[in-house]
C-alpha cells in the first residue's frame, strides 16, 4: 500500500468522520509495519484524528468536508513526494513543513 | 418526580417533533447537504443538544422518556442510567433523576487501562444498565458504548434516545446483533408529518427530504455522498 492510497479510503467512504477513523487506524498499522516511514504516517494519523475530534457528533457540511479533504490531500501529496526523495535533508524539511501546517490548521465549525 | 402517567406513542412522537421544530433543532438543506459520520450525504440534520437549553421542553421530554422506560422495560429492571459521551450525559443525568436511579457515563475512548477505563462513576459490574444518548442514526456509537459497558462487567439490553432516524435498515440489524433493544420518542417521519401539517419549510424542500427518507442511499449517491454505509468493525 502506498501513502496516497489513504486518499482513496477517504473518498470511497464519502469523506465522512468514519473514513478518517479508518485512515488513522491504517496509519497506525503502517507505523508498526514500516518504522522507517513512521514519521509521515504519524503526522497523517494526527491530522486524521484532529478531523475526527472536530466533527464527530458535530454537523459537517459537504463543502467543508470537500475543503478538509483537499487540505488532507495536500499533506499526503507532500509526504508522498518526500517518500521518493533521496536526500535526507529534503525529506526532513518536508516533514517539518507538513508538521507545521497540521499544527496550525484551523478546523472550522459548520455554519448551520 | 417519577411520572405516573403514560401518554400514547403517537402523542409523544408528535409533541417531540413539535418541540424540536419550535427550538430550531431541525435543519433541512437540499443544496450543500450534510455529511453523516458514515459518509452519506443528507439534506437533514438534527441538533438534539439544543434541548439542554430549554428547561420546560427537556423536562417534558424526560417525563416521556421515563414513561417509555417504565412501560416498555419495567419499573424495577434497571440499576444504572448510563449516558454516552458527550451528548448523552445531560439526558442521562435528568433521566436518572426522574427514575431515582444511579447515573454513570461511558467514554468514547478509554482513559488509562482496566475494565472500567471507559466508565465514570462507581463500578457498574453486575448492574443492569440503560444506555442513554440523544439520538441514533445507524447505531455505530451504540455498538462501541455497549462493548465498553459489557467489558466493565455490566448487563445491557436496552438503550433509549430522544430521536431515532429510522431510515437505515442496518441500524436495527446492528443493534439486534449485539442484543440491544432501542426505545425512542420520535423519528424523521414524525418530524416530516408535523412539517407538512404546520407548513414548516417550503414544499420543494419537504419533497427532497421525503425523497431522502424513502431512499437515503440513492439520495446520497445523487448528491456526491457515499452509496453504502461504512461499517465500523475494526478497532480504531
Amino acid at each position: 500500500m502506498r501513502i496516497s492510497d489513504l486518499l482513496d479510503i477517504i473518498e470511497n467512504q464519502g469523506k465522512g468522520v468514519r473514513s478518517y477513523i479508518e485512515c488513522a487506524r491504517i496509519c497506525q498499522e503502517r507505523i508498526n509495519e514500516k518504522p522507517e516511514d513512521a514519521a509521515s504516517y504519524y503526522l497523517l494519523k494526527i491530522a486524521a484524528n484532529r478531523f475526527v475530534d472536530a466533527y464527530d457528533d458535530q454537523p459537517l457540511l459537504s463543502n467543508l468536508a470537500d475543503s478538509e479533504f483537499l487540505n488532507f490531500k495536500n499533506y499526503v501529496d507532500q509526504l508522498h513526494a518526500a517518500e521518493q526523495e533521496a536526500d535526507p535533508a529534503m525529506k526532513l524539511s518536508t516533514l517539518n513543513r507538513v508538521a507545521h501546517e497540521i499544527a496550525n490548521h484551523k478546523l472550522l465549525r459548520s455554519a448551520v | 418526580m417519577i411520572p405516573s402517567s403514560f401518554p400514547n406513542r403517537e402523542l409523544i412522537a408528535e409533541l417531540t417533533a413539535k418541540m424540536l421544530l419550535e427550538i430550531d433543532a431541525v435543519h433541512f438543506r437540499t443544496e450543500k447537504p450534510f455529511m453523516f459520520t458514515s459518509g452519506l450525504a443528507s439534506p437533514v440534520y438534527i441538533d438534539c443538544r439544543k434541548l439542554i437549553s430549554y428547561p420546560r421542553i427537556r423536562n417534558t421530554l424526560m417525563d416521556f422518556t421515563a414513561g417509555i422506560v417504565m412501560r416498555d422495560i419495567g419499573f424495577e429492571q434497571i440499576d444504572s442510567v448510563t449516558g454516552g459521551e458527550t451528548a448523552g450525559i445531560p439526558f442521562a443525568a435528568w433521566l436518572a433523576d426522574k427514575l431515582n436511579l444511579p447515573m454513570h457515563y461511558v467514554r468514547k475512548k478509554p482513559k488509562g487501562f482496566g475494565r472500567d477505563a471507559q466508565i465514570e462513576g462507581n463500578s457498574i459490574e453486575g448492574k443492569r444498565v440503560l444506555l442513554v444518548e440523544d439520538l441514533t442514526t445507524d447505531g455505530g456509537s451504540k455498538i462501541k458504548f455497549c462493548e465498553a459497558i459489557r467489558t466493565a462487567g455490566a448487563q445491557i439490553t436496552d438503550t433509549v434516545v430522544v430521536f431515532y432516524y429510522d431510515i437505515f435498515p442496518q441500524s436495527r440489524e446492528n443493534l439486534e446483533k449485539i442484543g440491544l433493544n432501542l426505545h425512542y420518542l420520535a423519528t424523521w417521519r414524525d418530524v416530516l408529518a408535523v412539517c407538512k401539517k404546520q407548513a414548516y419549510f417550503d414544499p420543494e424542500t419537504l419533497k427532497q427530504v421525503e425523497s431522502f427518507l424513502d431512499d437515503p442511499l440513492a439520495w446520497s449517491g445523487a448528491n456526491s455522498g457515499a452509496t453504502q454505509i461504512s461499517a465500523l468493525n475494526k478497532k480504531d
